[in-house]
């Protein structure tokens, strides 16, 4: 019977994406992972030779190394939780009737249309040593606040993870703020009549069936998050010294140097951890939507 | 309609003071780019003393904006509909089959969510399919850096698509094809729109894949354009601000004309996992 | 392994000097009649911080005149290198790849791919053809025939209210003019977080310590050659050490790990900081952009040079041929052209420099005159030295991503001193090195 009804769907309509997505995305990660075992480099673009794990041994006695993978993890724990938490109370308080929700929403959203290439300008003239923030600050009488953001490694790494949160927070209110709307309103009225309060309401009734639209934005943090580039590569690229160095712009600097062989064992590397983590996070939340 | 409470009248001016805080930088960015180079590059919120459009049309002019808009649409354009077309089908079969082959397809497609660019792998990769500089090439990488997301999001849901309405346009006659876009893919909108925006506004903004893969300045988007204009530049920030303003400008308005459908995209659509 | 011709480049300089103070633009020769031709057009890749206005200017000049276009394409310096090597290696390069010379040949090997020149008949008129010179062949043409020298560039507006009237002989005297700046609140030394510009302390001071070219070659033969380590000649971890001192005094601007070159150019003009350790060619950029300022140079002195040489930079920037190209003719034109004063000459209207050809004019007017007499001074004298960079130029794709890195990292952090650095970087050669199968390390 199964199978009759499986008909209706042939099997062949997969191929574009499956052959598109083989070639262009695992076919380079295939070639990376070979590649990782030999001696690869911008010198011998063409030749590379087997190397063992030499890559891997290397890559381990690197503190630089070690410390990236530190800063990964930071990276990704950090921004996961207030990306996810701002988000979430974004939507709490949009669905209710407030003053123009409408132009609200879009403006909690309208960062992460930006080009990360403008995210990166515009934040280093903000957190400059003569920038708008500090400015700002002195304006405010609050001068002594005011500091040099991205020359010391805690405020470097907090400013990242600023402005990180600031691009995405709106892109996950929006999952949050549509997994509110699908609650059905008889569900909280039902609620009210049982004589449930506020807190239990949100408990019982919002918390658990907001849950899988918090599996999606965790699970999406969380890969993001680990495998950040781009806004550390515009803000930091790394700095100051290495100190915010995160795996992604470790293997971009490896492979800049034409230590191809370590900069691919490096994003193999990168990418068991994020695929471990992220599927271990699905894992986990998809049980507890069963259990809630 | 109810009236606003007082808790509710708090919050409001608190969001809305919160949301102008987001938009300091957007204001700054706009601002910037109709002052002097003087007050420019004071980066604070004050207004210009006098509003210099000719600031645009400087940019407009020397920056090779308008040929990058037409480069980055050639890229952005394919890309956004052959990447919903592909990841639409394979979704939509992955989900209703649900066999443990399909299954296996599904977690296939996920595991590219957690892919990063191998940038030496690919272009060794293109140069032995003799296709690297081409807008072909830098296309195919987005589309599979694009399917992932696209197969989940449709895989979730198609799954509170009830499977009668596609029976009974079986049953009417309709083939695969016509179920699917005539059929289904009105039901779908609100998902297509959704993978629409997040696929234009990612293809857009990058600027890595074109910088390595497309390899001429004729082809350069409207992204790397803004490079060689810094470079020019890099003192006459009205300038950058107005570059900058340009780039961002076509994705904003793509998302506030669509943004309604996208909330309904991902109500029935990414919440489910 | 190393190039020749340190010596003969000194030489060629200070008759480019001459040359250039001489030469009345001979006249542009007719460059035929150009609007019925055929449009060609070729491609070029260029870093952005190296797309000057002038060959902007050459580059427009071309299209209207002779319906060639070339097709630059602008990539920010940070990717240049990687683009670069990626499409020469495979074959994918433009006809015209813009770099520093003689930088490229240790990137690049020159004979696998580009075009030799030495036939060209702008050839004879090249003041500096050792620049170019790869194995007794010639591999591109240059604009100027050389970036200068180094040294200490100073608001003189500043010295001047400060009543500053003699520049300081010794270390000691240096040192109390820095305090005394300190003191009325003036910032005395400006470091940006670009880190090509805190290394010139550097590149300079070591081969300074080293005093001679002699010296120089064999001290970077020997750490080429895995011979000898960074850390057995002890002066060098010394110009360092001296270097960080700054930073102990509070010589320098306290936002040196995140303010902009650019920034710190306007902070100069305005005479908040009152001098940077840099080059003519910073001195020449703060003066295009601030064309109000009184910015001179002048050799400073150091604790580990009592001879007092000069560094200078026997580079420039130049362009190669693609041996690949399909329109080597229309190039062999271009540069024909180019090498005209009518063309040669835009290239410095903006950015007075040393032309690399007989007859451009290198727009002297706007030239700071301290920079020909200060460098005929020590030219005369025999006390010049190219800078280290250009000896261990082998080592260069490692600069920016470490050595140079160190450099702003041990004073923000205070956990390196020179031995320190110099140890650290070693390994990064000895890794550099094994990768590459360089001799002595296999």
């Amino acid at each position: 019977m199964k199978n009759k009804k499986n008909s209706i769907y042939p099997l062949w309509a997969i191929a574009p994406a499956f052959i598109v997505y083989t070639i262009f995305a695992v076919v380079p990660i295939v070639i990376s992972l070979i590649f990782s075992f030999t001696d690869w480099n911008m010198e011998r673009l063409y030749a590379p030779e087997f190397a063992g794990i030499k890559n891997y041994i290397q890559l381990f006695q690197d503190p630089v190394f070690l410390k990236s993978i530190i800063n990964t993890f930071i990276f990704a724990i950090c921004t996961t939780i207030l990306k996810t938490g701002i988000g979430f109370l974004l939507a709490l308080a949009l669905v209710k009737k407030v003053a123009a929700r409408g132009i609200l929403r879009t403006i909690y959203y309208a960062p992460c249309v930006m080009s990360i290439t403008v995210v990166g300008v515009l934040f280093k003239s903000i957190l400059a040593n003569k920038g708008l923030l500090n400015n700002a600050l002195s304006l405010l009488e609050m001068g002594e606040l005011a500091k040099d953001w991205l020359a010391s490694y805690g405020t470097a790494m907090g400013s990242v993870i600023f402005v990180e949160t600031w691009m995405w927070a709106g892109f996950n209110m929006f999952i949050f703020l549509s997994g509110l709307q699908a609650i059905p309103a008889d569900y909280y009225e039902s609620a009210t009549l049982d004589g449930a309060n506020g807190w239990q309401k949100f408990r019982y009734v919002t918390l658990p069936l907001i849950i899988p639209s918090l599996t999606v934005v965790v699970t999406l943090s969380i890969a993001g998050g680990l495998k950040v580039f781009d806004i550390i590569y515009v803000i930091t690229n790394g700095g100051p010294g290495f100190d915010t160095q995160v795996l992604s712009t470790y293997t971009y600097q490896s492979f800049s140097l034409g230590f191809l062989g370590e900069s691919t064992a490096g994003s193999i590397i990168l990418a068991v951890i994020v695929t471990f983590i992220s599927f271990a996070m699905n894992r986990y939340f998809t049980k507890r939507e069963v259990e809630m | 309609m109810k009236k606003r409470t007082r808790g509710e009248i708090v919050l409001s001016i608190f969001l809305i003071a919160l949301a102008l805080l987001y938009i300091v930088p957007f204001v700054m960015m706009i601002l910037g780019s109709f002052k002097s180079q003087a007050e420019a590059a004071a980066f604070d919120l004050s207004l210009p003393s006098e509003w210099l459009f000719s600031n645009y049309l400087h940019v407009l002019e020397n920056g090779n904006i308008l040929s990058g808009y037409v480069n980055s649409l050639i890229i952005t354009v394919p890309v956004t509909i052959l990447s919903l077309l592909f990841g639409a089908l394979a979704g939509i079969v992955i989900s209703r089959r649900n066999t443990r082959v399909t299954s296996a397809l599904y977690y296939y497609f996920i595991f590219g969510l957690t892919l990063t660019l191998q940038i030496a792998s690919i272009f060794f990769l293109l140069k032995a399919l003799n296709i690297y500089g081409t807008f072909f090439s830098v296309i195919c990488i987005f589309i599979s850096l694009r399917i992932p997301f696209t197969v989940m999001t449709f895989c979730s849901f198609i799954k509170g698509v009830p499977r009668e309405i596609d029976e009974a346009a079986i049953i009417d006659g309709c083939n695969f094809w016509q179920m699917a876009f005539r059929v289904l893919f009105p039901v779908l909108k609100p998902i297509v729109v959704t993978n629409i925006v997040i696929t234009a506004i990612d293809v857009w903004n990058n600027f890595m894949i074109p910088l390595f893969y497309l390899g001429s300045s004729k082809k350069a988007t409207v992204a790397m354009s803004i490079y060689s204009f810094f470079g020019r530049y890099n003192r006459d920030w009205q300038y950058v601000f107005g570059a900058l303003t340009l780039v961002v400008l076509p994705m904003l308005i793509l998302f506030i004309v669509l943004q309604k459908y996208i909330v309904a995209g991902m109500t029935s659509g990414a919440v489910k996992g | 392994m190393k190039r020749s011709g340190k010596r003969i480049m000194a030489a060629a300089m200070s008759l480019a000097m001459t040359m250039s103070l001489a030469a009345c633009g001979t006249g542009g020769n007719d460059s035929g009649s150009g609007n019925e031709k055929e449009h060609v057009e070729l491609t070029g890749m260029v870093q952005q911080s190296r797309w000057y206005s002038g060959l902007q200017a050459m580059v427009e000049k071309l299209e209207e005149d002779e319906n060639i276009s070339i097709e630059f394409e602008v990539i920010p310096d940070d990717q240049y290198d990687n683009l670069m090597k990626m499409r020469l290696n495979s074959h994918e390069a433009p006809d015209l790849v813009v770099y520093q010379f003689a930088d490229l040949f240790a990137a690049v090997d020159p004979e696998e791919f580009f075009v030799a020149l030495d036939d060209e008949p702008w050839m004879d008129k090249v003041i500096a053809p050792e620049i170019t010179e790869y194995n007794g062949k010639h591999y591109g043409y240059c604009f100027e025939s050389s970036n200068g020298f180094q040294g200490m560039i100073y608001n003189k507006d500043v010295f001047d209210k400060e009543g500053i009237t003699e520049l300081p002989q010794t270390l000691d005297e240096f040192y109390a003019l820095c305090d005394k700046l300190k003191a009325d609140g003036i910032t005395p030394i400006a470091i940006p977080s670009d880190t090509w510009v805190p290394q010139i302390w550097m590149t300079s001071g070591m081969s300074r310590a080293l005093g001679t070219e002699e010296a120089c070659e064999d001290f970077a033969n020997k750490i080429l050659t895995h011979q000898a380590e960074f850390n057995d000649y002890p002066e060098m971890a010394e110009v360092i050490d001296e270097y960080l001192a700054l930073f102990d005094k509070g010589y320098v601007n306290e936002d040196f790990m995140t303010v902009s070159y650019d920034e710190i150019l306007g902070r100069l003009a305005s005479g908040e900081i009152a001098m940077i350790y840099g080059a003519t060619e910073i001195l020449t950029s703060i003066e295009e952009s601030y064309p109000d300022s009184n910015f001179t140079i002048f050799n400073p002195p150091v604790g580990y040079d009592d001879r007092d040489v000069l560094a200078y930079l026997p580079t420039a920037m130049g362009i190669a041929v693609n041996k690949d190209t399909e329109n080597l003719d229309v190039i062999k034109e271009v540069f024909d052209l180019w090498s005209t004063p009518e063309y040669g000459n835009l290239y410095f209207e903006s950015r007075p420099g040393f032309p690399n050809i007989e007859g451009i004019d290198g727009n002297e007017e706007g030239m700071n005159p301290d920079i020909p007499a200060i460098y005929n001074e020590y030219m005369e004298s025999g006390r010049v030295v190219a800078q280290m960079n250009q000896y261990i130029d082998t080592l260069q794709p490692l600069f920016g991503n470490t050595l140079w890195v160190y450099y702003l990292e041990a004073p923000s952090k205070g956990n390196m001193d020179g031995k320190a650095i110099l140890d650290r970087f070693q390994k990064d050669v000895d890794e550099f090195m094994t990768e590459k199968g360089a001799e002595g390390w296999t």
